[in-house]
């Protein structure tokens, strides 16, 4: 029997990255939380049997502090944290922008440059873009879409780098999932987007975390650079 | 090496084409060790892939049928559907049979009417035969086996090959708008170059494969048989790239 994998999950106490740890530590992986929200990485972390991190990904310096406390090797790191804004071009200003691109693209960026040093032979990065990334947003804005679209191209670029440490950098691109977030859409506008989704419903967190998982496993060691879309073939492309 | 997942796709029956070898062999095995009874389509003999997944404690039968033959194909899928018990289904559909080889850009007619006749038609046939099935399933799903030579064009086989792949992009995608309602998902995968027979001796370069490596059959059939798998059930309508970092898609 191998050792248990460790993994850090970034934005782990809510919604996917949640999903995602849960799924992991069933599984028996060595989870770690890492979260802005440290109280509900730490309840979330009691109640699984895995560690929990306060860290804020829009702040470097937070950043470092918690990856410097974690020890290699790191088997794999989910980069689920993430804000969403309905921001539109005109209503935006460029101190929400800044913020959004902090939290959701260079969050991102910060968190891999310091687990990649963590990072075993063969190890794992997985990142969350969204449907936003190639259709612009329908709910959701400019500043959302701009950030997911470079989580992609971040992901792409990764995947090159480290590649000939046989590290493998992919995305998962959620469509609309049953979340605290979208269950406080109007029920009549989901209703209307479930429509026109060829499977007819919103995806669960749980269908998201499946994805993550398999592109941890083992199994998925030959792809790198892809996404994966979870979004009931909304969007195909 | 994580133990490989197992059981969870116990009871269901499935169908591989271009079960005998390379993508499709490692393919059937993989459906096989999860607990799928897999019927092994080839024009060749897949009796070794068989005895391959029945040591490994599978299930499984071999059926013989032409691609190129829409009568063929049919039988092929019924015959499959026949291995259920109590009454024909066919839960899981995974067409990885094809043919290609090395030919000149400006390809024959017989050349191109005989592989798009084979990959695209005989795929279009598979799908077509087997959807009444994957309707009663409840939560059908099939995967198509295309090509990164659909996206960047080929250095090795020609014009045809490529298009014919191409145009199982659009069929993937077309059944997977229509079976999304009735809970079907169908999904594409596009390999890269992979260590299989349907390659063997072809020039290839390693440096170019960012991570170092020709992929090998296992590394296309396991995305496949997540793609098959009830984790997969929101994802519809996909390619998944499976190449080592050659291209992104």
């Amino acid at each position: 029997m191998s050792l248990a994998r460790m993994i850090a999950v970034v934005g782990g106490a809510s919604g996917i990255g949640a999903s995602t740890a849960r799924a992991l530590a069933a599984a028996g992986d060595s989870v770690i939380i890492l979260d802005r929200d440290g109280e509900a990485a730490a309840a979330l972390a009691a109640a699984i049997g895995a560690r929990a991190l306060a860290l804020d990904v829009a702040d470097a310096d937070s950043v470092a502090r918690a990856f410097a406390a974690l020890e290699a090797p790191l088997y794999g790191l989910v980069v689920s944290s993430g804000v969403v804004d309905t921001g539109k071009l005109a209503s935006l200003d460029v101190a929400r922008w800044n913020e959004i691109l902090a939290v959701n693209l260079t969050g991102v960026f910060l968190c891999c440059r310091a687990a990649a040093p963590l990072l075993a032979e063969g190890g794992r990065i997985v990142t969350l873009s969204s449907l936003a990334a190639r259709t612009g947003g329908v709910i959701t804005g400019a500043a959302y879409a701009a950030s997911k679209a470079g989580v992609e191209a971040l992901t792409k670029s990764m995947a090159q780098e480290l590649a000939p440490r046989a590290i493998t950098v992919n995305c998962v691109s959620p469509g609309a999932i049953d979340t605290p977030m979208t269950a406080r859409h109007p029920a009549e506008q989901k209703a209307r987007y479930d429509a026109i989704v060829p499977l007819r419903r919103h995806g669960r967190a749980e269908e998201v975390a499946a994805a993550i998982r398999f592109l941890l496993s083992e199994e998925a060691s030959y792809l790198t650079g892809a996404v994966i879309p979870v979004n009931g073939g909304v969007r195909m492309d | 090496m994580a133990a490989r997942p197992r059981g969870d796709l116990t009871g269901k029956v499935a169908l591989v084409t271009g079960a005998a070898s390379g993508i499709g062999a490692a393919t059937a095995l993989a459906l096989a060790v999860r607990g799928a009874h897999v019927a092994c389509a080839d024009i060749k003999p897949a009796a070794a892939t068989l005895e391959w997944l029945r040591a490994s404690g599978g299930s499984g039968c071999e059926i013989t049928f032409d691609l190129a033959d829409r009568g063929s194909v049919a039988r092929a899928v019924e015959k499959a559907a026949g291995e259920a018990r109590g009454g024909a289904r066919l839960d899981i559909l995974v067409c990885a049979a094809g043919v290609g080889f090395k030919g000149p850009l400006l390809a024959a007619d017989a050349d191109w009417d005989r592989v798009v006749g084979a990959n695209l038609t005989g795929t279009f046939a598979t799908l077509r035969a087997a959807w009444p099935h994957l309707k009663a399933a409840g939560q059908g799903r099939a995967v198509i086996v295309t090509s990164m030579g659909a996206y960047r064009g080929g250095l090795h086989f020609g014009p045809e090959y490529n298009a014919s792949k191409a145009g199982l992009i659009g069929l993937a995608r077309h059944f997977a708008l229509h079976g999304g309602p009735d809970g079907i998902g169908v999904n594409a995968v596009a390999p890269g170059f992979i260590a299989t027979p349907f390659v063997a001796g072809l020039p290839y370069d390693a440096d170019a494969i960012p991570l170092g490596r020709l992929g090998e059959p296992e590394d296309v059939a396991e995305p496949i048989a997540f793609l098959c798998s009830p984790a997969a059930s929101y994802v519809t309508g996909a390619v998944l790239h499976i190449n080592g970092g050659v291209f992104f898609g």
